[in-house]
């Protein structure tokens, strides 16, 4: 299965989806003008992968701010992901936030209640 | 109208669970099974949107919380580089007004400099060719005092004319830079 990357704009985040590593990951800025149009092919790409997925999935969301369309495509990915869990493959999500950065944690902690698959809080603590 | 639509195509996978649904309750011909069955999946994901609406209004007003706070931090931000810059106009006028009466102080000096040459020069012009010419043809005296008189009377508004013509041209220059 190809690899699914697009590097992270102003506006919209970096996405890095190989099936050769084990750790895909979501970082930057997810603002864009339309979120549907941009996560859509990720979210195709991930119909596919749920079908054929690695034995392990390490999933790193490290956005420093994110608008409220992309959140719902967030959860349509954890939806993907949830599938992968259920067909008994571990799938870990990892959210990052900065220390000092509380509504990202906060934000974490919501996606953490609804999402029915391991959900790890993770600290970035600053030099 | 775009907008619109990419907003609702957020919850396009809900809207066509939906419509699905209504379909299956128009329909009278359907098992009591299944119906309960459909019943139970539309709870499902009704248990399942209600944690999504939590959470998108949660998100957003936390967004809102954020822009508010950098809004009110800009109207600060703003606030304070308007009186930045009012200070800064006053001290720029204190500062021209500093400036132009140097300007008018060096002109100044320069024209009396100016002043004092051309009474040398008249002095001497008078003392040493005028008088003695004078003198002789005429035979009075008195009118080299006359002369000297003349130019005592002269020096202020040939000051007053050289310092507002070196004004003058200093105010263009600083006009033209």
């Amino acid at each position: 299965m190809d690899a699914y990357y697009l590097e992270a704009t102003p506006k919209t985040p970096k996405l890095d989806f190989n099936p050769d590593a084990d750790t895909f990951l979501i970082s930057g800025r997810s603002i864009p003008e339309n979120s549907i149009e941009f996560y859509k092919p990720l979210l195709d790409w991930l119909d596919k992968y749920v079908h054929n997925p690695l034995e392990s999935t390490i999933f790193e969301i490290k956005l420093e701010y994110f608008n409220t369309s992309s959140s719902k495509c967030l959860v349509e990915i954890f939806r993907k992901l949830e599938k992968i869990h259920d067909s008994g493959n571990k799938v870990t999500i990892e959210w990052y936030f900065d220390e000092e950065d509380e509504d990202m944690e906060e934000s974490g902690e919501d996606f953490k209640e609804i999402i029915k698959i391991p959900f790890k809080m993770k600290e970035i603590k600053e030099d | 109208m775009a907008k619109n639509f990419t907003q609702s195509d957020v919850f396009q996978a809900e809207i066509d669970f939906l419509n699905e649904v209504r379909v299956l309750a128009e329909d009278d011909n359907i098992p009591a099974d299944k119906v309960k069955e459909n019943y139970k999946l539309l709870c499902d994901k009704y248990d399942r949107l209600i944690g999504e609406a939590k959470l998108l209004t949660s998100v957003s007003d936390r967004l809102h919380a954020k822009l508010n706070e950098a809004n009110e931090k800009l109207k600060k931000q703003s606030d304070e580089i308007n009186k930045i810059n009012d200070d800064l106009k006053v001290n720029n006028q204190l500062l021209q007004d500093t400036i132009d009466q140097l300007v008018k102080a060096k002109v100044g000096r320069k024209a009396s400099s100016i002043v004092l040459l051309i009474a040398i020069i008249l002095f001497i012009i008078s003392e040493g060719v005028l008088e003695p010419i004078v003198e002789e043809r005429v035979g009075n005296t008195s009118i080299g005092f006359i002369f000297k008189l003349g130019i005592a009377v002269l020096l202020k508004p040939i000051d007053v004319l050289v310092e507002r013509y070196m004004m003058r041209r200093a105010l263009n220059k600083r006009n033209q830079d």
